[in-house]
């Protein structure tokens, strides 16, 4: 959900991933690795719909929140307002990048693994999307104190 | 200085999804499903029952028909009468048409048909 930084683009990837899982019909079975096949299916299908201007026009417009805070009870409203936004404005490969990376735990050569792409390239995605996203915040908290 | 930016993102997690669709997925019940699935055989089963129950009967029915009309027709002694003759000689004096005026126009009293046209018919 974070990819696509969206919960109702995220549905739609979900619905069109088992859809064609079902239209597999019996060759499901003869995956290798069912998760792994789910996770880059529904990824390539993330990346389908971002690409599409109809959809990301309806993304922009999503008010549902993509993220929950993780102690119950915190009054974080306006910092995981502030920190969605800056998400959205990521593009699409950094952002699964921090998603993979912050969310999920995962290691760089893990993520370079499942994108197919240089260990290198993995780590300064991270940390390009790390700058930006610290810049949109800090622009974000100044445009607040403004006003 | 990422370190600052990932402690700050770690305050919160993806959003899961809502709770009606979780309640919808997992609270599917599927043996419920099947149950509805058995109860589409038996109706299926029930109204196939009574169409062999009716067939049966319509093919008992018919077939007593047949074997009346076959007692009816007969090979016994067949009484040729003025009019029956009338009549054959209108459809024609073939095999058939002297059938069709015994069932059509003879009671069974009336069966005995002309010894000339029998011999025809044998010969």
């Amino acid at each position: 959900m974070v990819l696509c930084a969206s919960h109702s683009l995220a549905e739609d990837a979900v619905q069109q991933t088992f859809a064609k899982l079902a239209a597999l019909g019996p060759r499901v079975a003869e995956l290798q690795s069912p998760a792994d096949y789910l996770r880059v299916a529904v990824r390539n299908e993330c990346y389908r719909l971002l690409q599409s201007p109809r959809l990301a026009t309806v993304d922009g417009q999503n008010a549902a929140a993509l993220l929950e805070p993780v102690e119950a009870g915190l009054e974080l409203d306006d910092q995981r307002r502030a920190i969605e936004s800056a998400l959205a404005a990521l593009p699409p490969e950094q952002r699964e990048i921090v998603q993979l990376k912050v969310y999920e735990d995962w290691t760089f050569q893990e993520i370079a693994d499942l994108l197919a792409i240089p260990l290198n390239t993995a780590a300064s995605r991270y940390r390009y999307a790390m700058d930006k996203l610290r810049d949109r915040l800090a622009a974000l908290e100044k445009d607040e104190s403004r006003t | 200085m990422t370190d600052d930016m990932e402690e700050l993102l770690q305050r919160f997690r993806p959003a899961g999804p809502p709770a009606v669709l979780r309640v919808r997925v997992l609270g599917c019940d599927i043996p419920e499903f099947s149950f509805r699935r058995r109860w589409a055989v038996w109706i299926f089963r029930g109204a196939l029952t009574p169409l062999l129950l009716i067939s049966f009967v319509l093919f008992h029915t018919t077939d007593r028909l047949n074997q009346d009309t076959a007692s009816r027709i007969g090979s016994g002694p067949m009484r040729w009468t003025a009019e029956a003759q009338q009549a054959a000689d209108l459809i024609g004096s073939d095999p058939a048409g002297h059938q069709y005026i015994v069932l059509n126009f003879l009671d069974g009293s009336d069966r005995v048909a002309p010894k000339s046209r029998r011999q025809g018919e044998n010969q």
